[in-house]
């Protein structure tokens, strides 16, 4: 499978040097999300020091001095307690920051074959990703979703967003089928403010559905990062003997052996996936393939990555997307072991 | 190799089942959740080629094992072993045993009998022999085996069939258990050089009546390869009425209220042939299963004419037995007969009206001052009169010629059988009684006089006795002493086998140590001489001894039984020894005796016997055993004394009883009846049953089904090592 060439470092170490990341198989065993986000974070921050990655997630900028007008709330009182000056502790960007985490929670999320659903990986990224949006005084907001949007919460930077985005997470998911095209579209109805909606999903659907929705999310000025978790075996379809197999979602099954259906199915996977990278790319929205092995911190590390991406060059998408494209770049496929 | 049921051998067909269902990919059982089909087209199950067959050794195995189950349900065998066992087939010996017993005399049996016979005849192959026994009183052989085997196998079953139309049913009982292991060891003798386990089949042609005994089949151990098929003939007539005359002597006012359910009674089978004035009563038995309840009895003249007036009815319900008494026989009834029974094969019974006898024991013997020392004072005491005989005794003086109590000369044996001598004796009179002796007389010498004392000539009385034994015998006969004895003797060494003690044979009159001799007189015998001593004193000296002498016997006691000389007299053992030595002496009849038609006269004395009325041939039988008497009627006959007597002869009172035995019967006496041997009818069935025994003695379907089992244990092993290794593969 391809693999963008700056994201490849990431992805070596990844499946050369493993030890260095958190087992996920015991960070999924972690009952509370919260402490599973905070593994994550801290770990991924302790790793900075050490990292190439250094920089990405300070979004600290300057002091200066408070000036009448200022909102006194912004005063930082250790550094004044420390000086006896008021300063304004200035974030760059972080006023009109709002992250939307949109989760998918269908039937086709609850598979897994490496000891933890799609699901479980999917939470827990959102969990990380909003914990360390939190911390960076972001506003998040959380959209849970299946057939319909299930749970909204508007992105905001407040006390207790994050238990609440927590524990709309940990809420058991009800979802069936899997319809992109109506959450999205109630997404672009309900965030009206310009926003960095993150899409969490296998996207297992029809790509061509997707363009319309995502094409309106993109008309209301909102960043679109795809993160799109798949199984390693979604992606290899590795079965060693001939199987029968339940769809989650139709329940309808069929008898293959994978011996006679491995080629045509990654053929027809990846075929899927080009489609779904030639709808996203010209809408310069990213996409990152997740699969479920990935070590969590380095999904932080695309996300973080897109993001920075996304602040920095977003004017430039189509020359960006657009080569990415041809070369597959932007998509990252980090931790595929194909 | 040849097959029993070539048809299981189809059942390999059932190859085919593993085979397909190797071809068959197994549907998954497991069942594995997906995120999404949409990137998946349907493999169904198919059936994949032949190169696709997996687990060959499971197989290989399955397949094997319904192979083999299929070749053992076809019970193979080697071919070329049947024709090594096959020999050439020997015959059935079959024996074809017919009873010809007086209820074969009912009608319409007979006639079944030529019916069955034949059609059994008609069954036998070319190659069995087939012989030909009849039975009543015994084992009659019409055509042995051994003569049935000199038959030329074509004529063997015209040759029994003209031997069965010799048979004829007769007056005998039969005695159906003794003539079944008789004929049975027949077959088995006549078969003793060839093989024992031959095959043999005994035909019973019997009315199964219950008057056949079955008491000689006890101990017999029937062999396994002997059948016996019983063809029961059955008459044209149910039930059986007969008529007993009772024993003499029975309460006469209890007998009319006397009334016996036919199971219980118990009758003798010897009766007596007449009976007294007064007591001619009867016993009516009606068996059940007839239909006829009401009888008449009449008494029937010389020539089976019922007499006029003589006519007695009576009512036996069925299965019941009354006793009815009749009018006092009129001069020159012979018979009774009972009329309305349907089998009348055994309504006559014949009987001989008693004769009164006389005779005379005569005692020759001094008339004595003290009566009780005599010999005849105890003697004469001694009651011998018989029911139809009286006894009268005479009393002979010694030495009075010419007077009312000299003795006669001759003596006719014929009426004074026995004389009793006392001490004294005229010389006279010892040649009379020497003439006596030898005509047939029997002398009872009782020496009851010291042999140390002497008569009135000087003579002791020892020399005397000696003397006149010597003059009777002939023998050189020793002194006679008195023998020495401090206080009594005692009699030792009683012979209990002989004629005389023969009535105290049984232990609880054996005892004679309480008889006490004071006296007696001592005498010795030569072993050369022919004396038969019955009895000694304990101190060796004969007591009891006797000789013959002519015809005749003379027996003498050495010491008297007068309470001067012993206790003989007074003690319980003497009346039955002087009657024992009368009965002795007395010519022997046998009247008294009821005789059954078959039964042989051991014991007669007869020297000419003649069947009164009309003769019938075949009614008398004359052999070293003695008579025998076939049918019944009214027998004359002359004893060899000169006395002239009459015997009645009877149908077996067990032939009466008609009752059918159960066949059960057999069986329970280790009879296998239900083994008729099936005859093959042709040589293709034969050959089948040869290949059937070969197979059976080969068991190699045993063999396979063993190996079948193998292979299930194989299979089974597979299955589980299989399971183990796809269970670590997962």
């Amino acid at each position: 499978m391809p693999s963008s060439t700056s994201r490849a470092e990431p992805h070596e170490s990844h499946g050369s040097d493993t030890h260095r990341w958190i087992d996920l198989k015991t960070l999924m065993a972690i009952q509370d999300l919260q402490w599973r986000a905070k593994t994550v974070v801290d770990g991924f921050q302790t790793g900075l020091h050490r990292s190439p990655l250094h920089g990405f997630s300070v979004e600290f900028s300057e002091y200066r001095p408070f000036s009448t007008g200022d909102d006194p709330r912004n005063i930082d009182w250790k550094l004044y307690a420390r000086s006896d000056r008021y300063y304004i502790k200035k974030f760059e960007d972080e006023t009109n920051r709002r992250c939307y985490l949109v989760v998918d929670q269908s039937r086709s999320m609850n598979y897994g074959s490496v000891g933890y659903s799609k699901l479980d990986y999917a939470r827990t990224l959102s969990a990380t990703i909003a914990f360390q949006l939190i911390r960076q005084r972001d506003a998040v907001g959380l959209i849970t979703f299946d057939a319909v949007v299930a749970d909204l919460l508007t992105a905001r930077y407040r006390t207790g967003q994050l238990k609440r985005i927590l524990s709309m997470l940990e809420r058991p998911s009800a979802g069936e089928a899997t319809d992109l095209v109506s959450p999205l579209r109630q997404v672009s109805d309900l965030v009206r403010h310009r926003s960095l909606v993150t899409i969490v999903s296998d996207f297992l659907v029809s790509p061509e559905e997707l363009q319309t929705p995502l094409a309106f999310l993109r008309a209301r000025k909102h960043e679109v990062v795809l993160m799109r978790v798949l199984d390693p075996r979604e992606v290899d379809f590795q079965h060693p003997q001939p199987v029968m197999i339940r769809d989650l979602e139709s329940g309808q099954e069929r008898f293959v052996d994978p011996n006679l259906v491995r080629e045509s199915y990654r053929k027809r996977f990846e075929e899927h996936d080009a489609r779904l990278r030639a709808i996203a790319e010209p809408l310069g929205i990213a996409i990152v393939q997740l699969p479920t092995d990935y070590p969590m911190e380095l999904a932080l590390h695309e996300f973080l990555s897109q993001r920075e991406r996304g602040l920095t060059t977003r004017q430039a998408v189509g020359d960006r997307y657009g080569t990415g494209a041809q070369s597959g770049g932007a998509v990252s496929y980090g931790g595929s072991k194909k | 190799m040849n097959f029993l049921a070539p048809l299981y051998a189809l059942g390999a067909l059932a190859i085919l089942g593993p085979i397909v269902l190797h071809l068959v990919r197994k549907r998954p059982s497991e069942v594995l959740d997906f995120s999404s089909l949409m990137f998946l087209d349907a493999a169904p199950p198919k059936l994949t080629s032949r190169s696709h067959i997996e687990q060959w050794l499971l197989l290989a195995c399955r397949t094997l094992l319904i192979g083999l189950i299929a070749f053992a349900f076809a019970r193979p065998y080697l071919n070329s072993a049947i024709q090594q066992a096959a020999s050439p087939r020997r015959g059935v010996h079959r024996l074809l045993l017919i009873d010809t017993s007086a209820s074969m005399q009912r009608p319409g049996i007979w006639d079944s009998v030529g019916d069955v016979t034949r059609k059994w005849i008609d069954e036998a192959g070319a190659g069995d022999t087939i012989a030909v026994y009849s039975f009543s009183n015994q084992l009659v052989s019409h055509l042995s085996v051994k003569d049935s085997l000199n038959v030329p196998i074509g004529s063997r079953s015209q040759t029994a069939l003209a031997s069965v139309e010799k048979v004829a049913p007769d007056w005998g009982i039969g005695n159906l258990g003794k003539a079944l292991a008789s004929s049975l060891d027949a077959l088995q003798i006549d078969h003793a050089n060839g093989e024992r386990n031959e095959e043999m089949e005994i035909a019973l042609v019997t009315d199964l009546a219950t008057g056949n005994s079955l008491d000689g089949m006890v101990g017999i151990e029937w062999p396994s390869h002997a059948g016996l098929r019983v063809l029961a003939v059955k008459p044209t007539t149910s039930g059986n009425a007969y008529a007993t005359l009772l024993p003499i002597g029975q309460d006469l006012d209890s007998s009319n209220a006397e009334r016996e359910s036919g199971e219980g009674q118990v009758v003798s089978n010897r009766l007596p042939t007449g009976a007294t004035k007064g007591s001619w009563r009867v016993r009516v038995t009606n068996e059940a299963g007839g239909s006829q309840e009401a009888f008449t009895l009449q008494w029937l003249d010389a020539q089976g004419v019922p007499l006029e007036g003589t006519t007695v009815p009576c009512r036996v319900p069925l299965g019941m037995s009354t006793v009815v008494r009749l009018q006092e026989p009129p001069s020159g009834a012979t018979a009774y007969e009972l009329f309305g029974d349907a089998a009348v094969f055994d309504n006559r019974r014949f009987f001989v009206p008693p004769t009164q006898r006389s005779m005379s024991v005569a005692s020759i013997e001094a008339d004595t001052v003290d009566p009780e020392n005599s010999l005849r004072f105890f003697a004469e005491q001694v009651p011998l009169d018989e029911e139809t005989l009286h006894i009268d005794w005479l009393r002979w003086m010694p030495g009075s010629p010419g007077s009312k109590e000299s003795m006669p000369s001759p003596i006719d044996a014929t009426k004074i059988p026995l004389v009793l001598v006392g001490h004294e004796l005229t010389d006279e009179q010892v040649v009379a009684l020497k003439l006596y002796l030898t005509s047939g007389g029997h002398v009872l010498d009782v020496w009851d006089r010291s042999a140390e004392e002497s008569d009135a000539s000087g003579k002791k009385w020892g020399l005397r006795y000696a003397e006149r034994v010597q003059a009777w015998t002939g023998f050189d006969f020793a002194t006679v002493t008195e023998s020495k004895i401090d206080q009594y003797r005692l009699l030792a060494s009683v012979d209990l086998k002989s004629p005389l003690f023969a009535p105290f044979a049984d232990p609880k009159f054996s005892d004679f140590s309480k008889i006490r001799f004071w006296k007696h007189r001592h005498v010795s015998l030569r072993e050369e001489e022919p004396w038969t001593i019955s009895a000694r004193f304990d101190s060796g000296t004969p007591a009891i001894f006797s000789t013959t002498v002519g015809s005749g016997t003379l027996t003498i006691l050495a010491a008297g039984w007068q309470p001067n000389e012993s206790q003989l007299a007074l003690s319980s053992k003497f009346v039955p020894m002087l009657s024992q030595w009368f009965a002795l002496a007395r010519p022997r009849t046998t009247e008294g005796v009821a005789w059954e038609s078959g039964e042989r006269l051991e014991d007669s004395r007869f020297e000419k016997l003649v069947m009164a009325g009309n003769s019938i041939a075949s009614a008398i039988d004359l052999s070293p055993a003695g008579w025998k008497l076939n049918v019944p009627g009214i027998y004359t006959g002359t004893l060899s004394h000169g006395i002239s007597q009459s015997l009645a002869i009877n149908v077996p009172l067990a032939e009466s009883k008609t009752q059918v035995i159960d066949l059960e019967e057999f069986s329970r006496l280790g009879v296998h009846t239900e083994t008729a041997v099936e005859r093959p009818e042709t040589e293709q069935v034969l050959r089948q049953l040869q290949a059937k025994e070969l197979e059976s003695r080969q068991g190699g379907w045993w063999w396979l089904l063993v190996a079948a089992l193998a292979f299930v244990a194989i299979e089974s092993v597979l299955c589980v090592a299989q399971s183990v290794i796809g269970t670590n593969t997962k």
